[in-house]
């Protein structure tokens, strides 16, 4: 393995070519690339390492595709914005009807039209005291037969 | 008068950002190349590098521009090549719908070295419409506004096609890669048995 920092604490310039050139292996290339992202100096030296480099050219519509990207990235913004506002005015209605009483006031409100009136049992006692009598005078029937009986 | 000056440094900001991507987009997507060895990985971590400075301009003091834009490129090729995403990479069934057999014809194996003819070969292997657009946007280098005007399809479709293109070059090359270290890996084991 090639020594990748030098003593002062920065990219060796052959671990800078070979990161430009993509030839440094994935271990080595984490370490670089992990001291390049906080090191404004080695940043600016591998900038020059690459651009030695035979240059990746960019396609024609590269930059036209950043621009889109960009207004659509506001678009995007916006129309979250948008459904984000509509959730919170929900949920300020629905907190507002909650504790301002209104729904306390509607569950205890007496309707005289919904409630239930109790069944008459008129009907049911007629039946009760017509069968009653009859089994009475079955009984006393019965019991008319056996005195006979007995005599 | 303080809305005039903020709208005139908006414009400035607007127009010295147009200057760095010009500037500047070949050495983000050569660094961006180097580090993920993917070219359409690269192509898309630049424009990322390039979104994220267009939002991170406001905190930027002008001093290096390059040293900045290096450091973005950096940091979101290391985040993206952490990511499960980038590990897990596949297509899924209508996916591979898109793209047309995998025959490669002998010129194209000649060439299979070069990165410009790898492209081309790739993006030759989706099917239409996405080809079109692909060979379009990265081989023939038009702008999908032009593709648009010339073909009369709506801007957006044309993006959502290149976006979708854009998804399965990075599989196709990615495989490609494995299939050419497993050729060289093969080659050198049958030359050190033979020798």
């Amino acid at each position: 393995m090639q020594r990748l920092i030098d003593p002062n604490g920065h990219v060796t310039p052959a671990a800078l070519r070979d990161f430009a050139a993509g030839s440094l292996k994935p271990e080595e290339l984490d370490q670089v690339a992990e001291h390049i992202a906080g090191c404004e100096q080695c940043a600016l030296a591998l900038a020059e390492a690459a651009e030695a480099q035979q240059p990746v050219e960019a396609p024609a519509g590269f930059e036209e595709e950043i621009r889109n990207r960009i207004s659509h990235s506001g678009k995007g913004r916006a129309e979250l914005f948008r459904f984000s506002f509509r959730v919170a005015l929900a949920a300020g209605i629905a907190l507002f009807f909650l504790f301002s009483g209104t729904f306390h006031a509607l569950v205890n409100s007496r309707n005289p039209s919904a409630e239930i009136k109790a069944p008459g049992f008129s009907a049911v006692e007629k039946i009760n005291t017509h069968l009653r009598d009859f089994s009475q005078q079955i009984l006393e029937m019965e019991a008319f037969k056996d005195a006979k009986k007995a005599k | 008068m303080l809305r005039v000056e903020e709208g005139a440094v908006m414009h400035i900001k607007a127009q010295q950002f147009e200057n760095y991507v010009a500037q500047y987009k070949g050495l983000i997507i050569t660094i961006c190349l180097a580090m993920t060895k993917n070219y359409f990985d690269a192509e898309d971590l630049a424009q990322e590098t390039f979104l994220a400075a267009y939002r991170g301009m406001e905190r930027f003091d002008g001093k290096d521009p390059k040293a900045w834009l290096t450091t973005i490129a950096v940091n979101k090729c290391r985040d993206y090549l952490k990511s499960p995403v980038h590990k897990n990479l596949f297509l899924s069934e209508s996916d591979m719908a898109i793209i047309a057999d995998t025959g490669t014809a002998p010129e194209e194996q000649a060439e299979k070295n070069s990165s410009e003819a790898l492209v081309r070969k790739l993006c030759g292997r989706l099917r239409e419409p996405y080809r079109s657009v692909a060979q379009g946007y990265f081989c023939e280098g038009k702008k999908l506004s032009q593709m648009a005007k010339e073909t009369g399809q709506r801007l957006r479709t044309l993006e959502t096609r290149l976006y979708r293109s854009k998804k399965l070059l990075k599989v196709l090359w990615k495989e490609e890669q494995e299939d050419a270290t497993a050729d060289r890996s093969k080659r050198s084991c049958d030359t050190s048995g033979a020798s």
